[in-house]
């Protein structure tokens, strides 16, 4: 204990644990307001030196604000931050990475075109007169990224994610850095990859570097964090400094403030249902499909290596790829030619929801009501006008029922966290009231809850009789959530697996084959 | 939070408004004693515009009136704006010098209606009712600068023979167009003269590459001439680069000619590097367009036609004619030489040396 | 040890005094345009009495219409995170069309105007094709736009004034109901009607959305080309009808008419909050932009400044605008 007196009863049970102990960094009430808002509410947290601690949360629990204030982006409404004992106040991004503190995102800032060594030194050239000294920012960068197995000369262009990912940690950690904030880390890593990073972090840990480790993923907050935090609606709602006692059903508890149903979809045969989508002939980049029927409120996952052809298809059907030849038919009508564009989709009741929100998904500056309103604008419409009263009652029903958490429909989306952003996706194309609903990777980046709710919602659906492509790369996502898988291979469908052998194991070994 | 906004800014929008009304009934009877003659200049890009407003200026504070000025910057439609505004601070009369002389017929027709004397300098209106206009015949001008180096040629060769470039300005200048169209016409009087004829939209920079160029192109070039002096110190640059710039009568002098009569050339004519320039006024303009509204106008009575004469000035006497929108004086364009460089009326030495606006 | 300890929300007691202010704060900076709008109108009204009066605020009026159809039509591709420089451009050059249509090719003055309107709708409209069909990059290509038809407007002119206007094409520049001039009512009119063609129709919506995020826009059904070509095509036909009302109010049509206006027309929207980036603005914040500009213009024509320093004034003012609002997007964004 660094000798400030601590008021607040969840801190000092946590302080009491870590009494004595040195503290890297510490969190002191700290809040952060919205207008009414409040995205963070007095929230304390002491970080040990050299240990990996885990911030857990559902989306919007307040994970990223709060990041966001330890690396300097955003001030907190009250509250303090201290960095060994010392009081930083009113910090810039600048000088917390002058004090050691770097958040490494999940978007690697890393430059494609220019190599390893360079993007490590980035900003931090050696330099004199104004001119790179080569040879030292060579031999430096060489002397770092032994032992992590990156070529300095490579181009980083040419590094695979986790490459990627250690090239980010060990830049923070060149800059100076002493506390490192690693946000959602393993995203999109294969398995073995995230085992390599961790072993990279234990490394650099015992070298005496903090982390602090955002996470979805109890496992992973299980198998390398020492210590952890759980936020839940802006306040922290509990943390442990043994992690090893700790069981991932707890962390659930913590998390979501109740026991975590985990959702499973009854799985049944729609032999009897009426064709309700018929696909022919579909040629594309990367597809080459000859048929494919999908019953009334059948759900199909489309999963395969990329470049398989499951995404691909998946486009090509609501227009955004574009295809040479195919045709979609309905209900067992004629078919035609496949939509060229996702206005002519979403007019057939073709509905398609990118895998990646933030680059297609929501348009983040209008409020979660023009979202929702997007799709469904020219239908609704009179003369081009905007029918603002059907408009509205029709925003507030998705916006109840997606369960969106924000103050009210007329918030701003970026200001949402991903989870949430992506029930507004998810409430746009529903607005369309399609007749068949493609998701691509709909619970990707999103926490477990979330995702728990995301795929009851397109469950409840199907019961409505719409049929939905589900395309995913998450075996344990196609498990519950679908009546049929179909393995891509080369463009086509190698295999379509039904009934209980929709398993892990198997999905897995289908797909990597 | 948005209604909220919007409100308030409402409100606020209603506020100043409600101020400006209220302030407005106030100061209805403001101050009719005060004697305001305002000038709306075309630019202060130009040592000749800004002595046009200094004499203005001088005229008008001279007589313990209040004098204010605007630079519309060549722009047509702001000085139109600037008239319009002017119009409400009640002006006793406006002098100006007009960027375009059909566009400012609809607010000379303006001031006509408010009862409101214009006179006019330098660019002559196309229409409406000016109390007074003091120009130059820009036309003229060009005729006589052409005449000058004609005959210098003709003393050269024994006939008017020769190569002779003509750096003009930009021709969406009146006045400029103008210069150019009287020396085009001089000069196609003469065949056996090469007339070699570049655009430089009135611009030092583009003046010096030209006259480079030509020279590279033409080493024999016996004449080159500018339509304003300022832009002109760009030709004199090129012939010093060129190792062309030799006194009148010395070995590969390039005879040198232009319009205007500002210091510059004043000293140049001196010197002997230049050989003559075509001179205008534009102190005489403001001094005699302030001293017609003042004796005639602002009493409600036509400005007179017949000689006006000053000794003052150095072309001494004038003519007040009836021109397309009322009384004109056309103040003969003269010629300045080596012979009458240093007589004290030229308004080059009057704007330097007596009143101290320096000339850089 | 076990230590997972779960805590209820701890009691709100700081901050509420903070939020107040913050909010105190958004909302000065929010409408930081009109406030300094109604601060310079207060400020020139001290160093000139005749600054407020009726008479003054009609000419202000007067002439904010058409840098205010200017800055209406400048603002519609900002919106979709284009530009438009050819804008200005386009006033001169079809306004010099329409006024030759009446004058050589004799057509009656009404019929001339639509076609010089109609031109510039054109132009519009082919620089929408050509930035989204041919996808060239919208400031190059409107740049060049821009001098093609200044180029033109200087061919067709010859270099001299056209003055041969009809009285009925002159008329909307010159009348005046009681005093009160008429043609402030075109900007009210177009104003009003831009404005609700963004807040109330779907093109509106898809405006903002396209501008915010194409990619999105695209995925979400909405036709991404179609809505820039469209609003390429409003800007040219406000630009004409802004062409119209400039030759109609000073009876001429100069050899580079309307050039002038071109910084002018796009610091006006990008000054009342029209974010360069697209997807963000609104009318009112354009006509705060274009009465801050058009009140600095005629307060510095009016206000004993010596004219040297006028320039540098109204510069220093514009960047004061600018940066407040810089330091909005900064702290309320």
């Amino acid at each position: 204990m660094t000798g400030q007196t601590m008021k607040h009863e969840a801190t000092d049970a946590i302080t009491d644990v870590g009494s004595g102990t040195d503290f890297a960094l510490r969190v002191e009430n700290v809040s952060k307001s919205y207008g009414a808002f409040y995205a963070l509410r007095s929230v304390s947290l002491n970080i040990r030196r050299g240990s990996i601690h885990g911030l857990l949360g559902e989306n919007g629990a307040g994970k990223s604000t709060l990041v966001g204030i330890i690396s300097g982006q955003r001030t907190p409404s009250s509250g303090a931050i201290y960095l060994d004992g010392k009081e930083v106040a009113n910090a810039d991004v600048r000088a917390m990475e002058e004090a050691g503190v770097f958040l490494v995102t999940q978007e690697p800032m890393i430059i494609d075109h220019i190599s390893a060594a360079e993007n490590l030194m980035l900003g931090i050239w050696p330099s004199s007169g104004g001119f790179v000294r080569w040879g030292r920012l060579k031999a430096d960068a060489a002397r770092m990224l032994k032992g992590s197995g990156i070529d300095p000369d490579v181009n980083a262009g040419r590094l695979n994610a986790v490459a990627r990912r250690k090239l980010n940690i060990l830049r923070a950690m060149f800059s100076g850095g002493k506390v490192i904030i690693l946000d959602e880390p393993t995203a999109a890593l294969t398995v073995p990859d995230r085992r390599q990073l961790f072993d990279f972090m234990r490394q650099l840990k015992n070298d005496g570097v903090t982390f602090i480790f955002i996470s979805h993923y109890n496992d992973e907050i299980l198998e390398i964090c020492d210590a952890v935090s759980v936020l839940r609606d802006g306040s922290l709602a509990g943390g442990s400094e043994d992690v090893a006692s700790l069981t991932s059903e707890q962390l659930s508890e913590l998390v979501l403030g109740r026991g975590l149903v985990l959702f499973q979809r009854e799985r049944r045969t729609f032999a009897s249902e009426p064709v309700a989508v018929s696909l022919r002939n579909v040629v594309a980049h990367h597809v080459d499909l000859d048929e494919l029927d999908i019953r009334r409120g059948e759900i199909v996952g489309f999963t395969g290596l990329p470049g398989a052809g499951a995404k691909e298809l998946a486009r090509a059907i609501f227009g955004l790829n574009a295809a040479r030849s195919g045709t979609i038919g309905f209900a067992g009508d004629a078919g035609q030619s496949l939509p060229r564009h996702p206005q002519a989709a979403f007019d057939r009741g073709i509905a398609y929801l990118s895998d990646d929100r933030r680059k297609d998904g929501v348009v983040g500056h209008l409020s979660i009501a023009e979202n929702i309103a997007l799709s469904s604008l020219g239908r609704r419409a009179s003369f081009g006008f905007v029918q603002r009263g059907q408009e509205a009652s029709l925003c507030d029903g998705y916006f109840a029922s997606m369960g969106i958490r924000a103050p009210n429909a007329e918030a701003v989306v970026n200001t949402l966290s991903g989870g949430n952003q992506q029930k507004v996706c998810l409430g746009r194309v529903l607005a369309t009231e399609p007749r068949l609903l493609i998701l691509d990777e709909p619970t990707r980046g999103i926490d477990v809850g979330v995702k728990q709710d995301v795929l009851r919602i397109i469950d409840g659906l199907s019961k409505t009789g719409v049929s939905v492509i589900i395309v995913s790369t998450d075996t344990d996502e196609l498990v519950r959530a679908v009546d049929r898988v179909c393995v891509f291979r080369h463009g086509a469908i190698h295999e379509a697996v039904t009934g209980d052998d929709i398993a892990t194991e198997n999905l897995r070994r289908l797909a990597q084959a | 939070m948005g209604n909220e906004f919007r409100m308030n800014r409402r409100q606020v929008l209603a506020g100043g408004l409600a101020l400006g009304v209220s302030a407005a009934t106030g100061r209805a009877a403001f101050a009719q004693d005060r004697m305001f003659l305002p000038f709306s200049n075309k630019s202060l890009d130009y040592y000749f515009f800004v002595i046009e407003e200094e004499a203005v200026k001088r005229a008008v504070e001279g007589r313990k009136w209040s004098f204010q000025s605007t630079n519309a910057n060549f722009d047509n439609t702001k000085q139109l704006e600037q008239w319009q505004s002017l119009m409400l601070s009640q002006p006793v009369g406006l002098v100006a010098d007009p960027i375009d002389s059909q566009a400012i017929v609809s607010a000379i027709r303006r001031y006509n209606q408010k009862k409101i004397p214009v006179a006019i300098i330098d660019t002559p209106a196309d229409g409406g009712d000016v109390a007074i206009t003091v120009s130059f015949d820009n036309h003229l001008g060009g005729v006589m600068a052409a005449r000058e180096i004609i005959d210098r040629l003709t003393k050269k060769y024994g006939s008017p023979r020769g190569k002779v470039l003509n750096c003009y300005g930009a021709l969406a200048s009146v006045a400029w167009r103008q210069r150019k169209e009287g020396m085009d016409e001089e000069f196609a009087k003469h065949p056996d003269i090469t007339y070699i004829s570049r655009p430089t939209e009135g611009q030092l920079d583009q003046m010096l590459s030209v006259t480079l160029a030509t020279l590279s192109e033409h080493p024999d070039l016996d004449a080159v001439h500018a339509p304003s002096d300022s832009p002109a110190r760009g030709i004199a640059t090129a012939l010093q680069q060129k190792g062309r710039w030799k006194k009148a009568g010395e070995e590969g002098h390039v005879i040198f000619v232009t319009i205007d009569g500002e210091p510059v050339a004043v000293k140049l004519l001196q010197e002997g590097y230049m050989d003559a320039c075509v001179s205008q006024d534009p102190i005489a303009y403001g001094e005699i367009a302030v001293e017609m509204l003042e004796k005639h106008s602002m009493k409600g009575e036509a400005v007179p036609l017949g000689a006006y004469e000053n000794k003052k000035y150095f072309w001494e006497k004038g003519e007040i004619v009836e021109g397309a929108t009322g009384p004109t004086l056309i103040i003969p364009p003269f010629i300045i030489n080596g012979d009458n460089a240093s007589d004290k009326r030229h308004w080059g030495y009057v704007a330097e040396q007596e009143w101290g606006v320096p000339y850089t | 040890m076990s230590t997972v300890m779960t805590t209820t929300a701890p009691k709100e007691t700081t901050g509420q005094t903070n939020v107040g202010m913050h909010k105190v704060v958004g909302w000065i900076l929010h409408n930081v345009v009109w406030i300094w709008l109604v601060a310079l109108i207060l400020g020139f009204g001290m160093f000139n009495e005749f600054f407020l009066t009726v008479m003054n605020m009609q000419n202000i009026m007067v002439q904010a219409t058409v840098l205010g159809m200017l800055g209406l039509a400048v603002a519609l591709p900002l919106l979709v995170a284009e530009i438009d420089l050819s804008i200005p451009a386009n006033l001169g050059f079809s306004s010099a069309i329409g006024a030759l249509a009446y004058s050589d090719w004799g057509m009656p003055w009404f019929l001339a105007m639509l076609v010089g309107v109609g031109v510039a709708t054109l132009i519009g409209f082919f620089n929408g094709l050509c930035i989204t069909k041919l996808r060239m990059v919208s400031l190059i290509q409107t740049l060049s736009m821009m001098i093609i038809l200044q180029g033109a407007l200087l061919a067709l002119t010859q270099g001299k004034t056209l003055t041969n206007l009809s009285d009925g094409y002159v008329w909307i520049g010159q009348a005046s109901i009681d005093g009160w001039p008429v043609m402030p009512l075109i900007l009210v009119l177009a104003l009003g009607l831009v404005g609700i063609l963004l807040k109330m129709t779907v093109l509106g919506r898809s405006i903002y959305a396209v501008g915010g995020n194409p990619l999105a826009s695209n995925s979400a059904g909405i036709r991404v080309d179609r809505v820039k070509i469209i609003t390429y095509t409003i800007a040219g036909f406000l630009a004409g009808v802004a062409g119209f009302l400039l030759a109609s109010w000073q009876m001429a049509i100069t050899s580079n008419q309307g050039s002038s206006y071109l910084l002018y027309a796009i610091a006006a929207p990008i000054i009342g909050g029209v974010s360069v980036f697209g997807g963000r603005g609104n009318v009112v914040g354009i006509l705060g932009g274009v009465l801050l500009l058009t009140v600095i213009q005629v307060g510095l024509a009016i206000t004993n400044v010596p004219s040297f320093y006028v320039g540098m004034i109204g510069g220093f003012m514009i960047f004061i605008a600018v940066a407040i609002d810089a330091i909005r997007v900064r702290y309320f964004a």
